[in-house]
């Protein structure tokens, strides 16, 4: 009898003692994601509206160009998005060759951007709510078009990064995450040229130069040109 | 009427109903399920590029995008002569006529709450919408959504099957086939006697739906370094979004802790 007493005690200490740190943990944690989601949000607020006034602006297509650059740089980390669209390839290819393809992806990824983005000058960007799971913020958000087309989802996937600071990792419109399109296009080029990195890079050189032979000038007006920090 | 002449009609009217650019176009705007079951539909669309097929679809996607090119596409700019407001009326008269598709598949998937909505909004359309003229229901704060019968079959675990790019059909997969000859049951304009109005009812529906995308598809045409890989992308991404009822929840995001090694 004693002894079955004294194996409940056990028992109940074990799970209580096992349950403790977890119940002092939780709402620790649901307030760090809550505040994770908040900042979260500053960030694509920010984002958003530095973007929208860049597409609002007269701009030449290379000031505008610059412009994304800087954008670019200062919120996305490119180097995990670069080595996301090289899919399993990523890890057979040299730390050398990384680094060439991630400048010659930053190169294309503001090219494609800065002229898929500068049809859309009217529209407006309301940001919602996010939500947080560990160090992954996935951001809500509408645009508003100011014709009488109906509001379009998008969804900003944010990552908390290890020195606690946030950056963007892919951006999901109507259920489409653009970083998975370029990977999907960069495996079809990977695997018809049976997995050579030399041929993804002149892919994406390619469509630099081809961008920059079509390059229009979108206001007649003369255009600041934004220069990069 | 024999019944081979009957699925004659059905599919003849299911051909024209995707009407070009439907298929390409609904992927790229919403027009354009989070169980275990739908892992197994989820996983053959987005982890692996199941495209057994790509030299004989990028042919066909050639000769899809010519035909865009030369016919469609001239066409849906004429089109956008005609104002806003009209063409707006035109498109919730073809979303309003199809919304029976989404309230079956509501129901086959057990979604009572969605079932409830589209009926709701069918109904409030019906009449104070003045048979679908007029989207009241999105006034009221009743939002649409769109089920079809791929989305069903996926929900009960079928595969895709490879990805499929037919000429004026679109991109689609054997699955999608499927389920659009059964959708097409559902749909009012089927059952028009008149071919003549029948080809005509598509025709326009696929102008309007072609005009309310000629920026996206510029833009995306024009950024694209391969549009036949951005289609198929978008494609499979945005089927995978409907199945999940456009739910993005951190389940369904790619490991990517892999990429700080």
């Amino acid at each position: 009898m004693k002894n079955i007493f004294i194996a409940s005690l056990l028992l109940v200490a074990f799970v209580f003692g096992s349950a403790l740190p977890a119940s002092a943990d939780a709402p620790s944690n649901i307030a760090k994601e809550s505040k994770q989601s908040e900042r979260a949000v500053q960030m694509v607020t920010a984002l958003t509206t530095e973007a929208m006034k860049i597409l609002a602006a007269e701009l030449s297509t290379e000031a505008r160009e610059i412009a994304f650059g800087e954008l670019v740089d200062r919120y996305l980390n490119v180097k995990r998005v670069a080595r996301f669209t090289l899919g399993r390839s990523a890890r057979k290819i040299s730390d050398e060759d990384k680094l060439r393809f991630e400048e010659a992806f930053r190169h294309a990824l503001i090219k494609i951007y800065a002229n898929r983005l500068a049809g859309y000058t009217d529209e407006k960007v309301i940001v919602g709510k996010a939500k947080s799971k560990g160090r992954n913020n996935l951001v809500n958000s509408q645009i508003a078009f100011a014709t009488e087309r109906p509001p379009v989802d998008m969804v900003w996937w944010v990552i908390e990064e290890k020195d606690g600071t946030l950056s963007l990792f892919d951006v999901q419109i109507l259920g489409v995450w653009m970083a998975q399109e370029q990977r999907d296009i960069f495996s079809g080029v990977l695997k018809s040229n049976k997995g050579d990195i030399e041929a993804l890079i002149k892919h994406l050189l390619d469509q630099v130069a081809d961008a920059d032979d079509t390059k229009e000038v979108v206001s007649d007006k003369k255009a600041p040109v934004i220069s990069n920090r | 009427m024999g019944m081979s002449s009957v699925l004659r009609k059905r599919v003849f009217a299911l051909c024209l109903s995707a009407a070009f650019f439907a298929a390409p176009l609904a992927m790229v705007s919403s027009a354009m399920v989070s169980s275990a079951m739908v892992s197994s539909a989820r996983a053959d669309t987005i982890d692996v590029i199941n495209d057994p097929f790509e030299r004989l679809n990028r042919i066909s996607f050639g000769a899809h995008q010519v035909i865009d090119k030369v016919v469609v596409r001239p066409i849906a700019i004429g089109y956008t002569l005609i104002p806003e407001p009209a063409r707006v009326i035109v498109t919730n008269v073809f979303d309003h006529w199809t919304s029976p598709v989404t309230l079956v598949n509501d129901l086959l998937q057990g979604n009572l709450d969605r079932f409830d909505t589209t009926a709701k909004r069918f109904l409030i359309n019906l009449t104070a919408g003045l048979f679908g003229l007029f989207d009241v229901a999105t006034e009221m704060g009743i939002e649409a959504h769109s089920e079809d019968m791929d989305q069903t079959l996926a929900v009960y675990g079928a595969p895709s099957g490879p990805y499929i790019f037919l000429p004026i059909l679109g991109p689609t997969t054997p699955r999608h086939i499927i389920g659009r000859l059964a959708d097409f049951n559902f749909v009012p304009i089927a059952y028009i006697d008149d071919t003549n109005g029948r080809v005509l009812a598509n025709g326009i529906n696929a102008i309007n739906l072609r005009a309310n995308l000629l920026d996206d598809i510029d833009n995306i045409e024009k950024s694209s370094s391969d549009i036949y890989a951005s289609y198929r992308s978008f494609y499979r991404q945005n089927r995978v979004f409907e199945i999940d009822n456009g739910e993005t929840s951190f389940d369904n995001l790619p490991d990517i802790d892999f990429l700080d090694e």
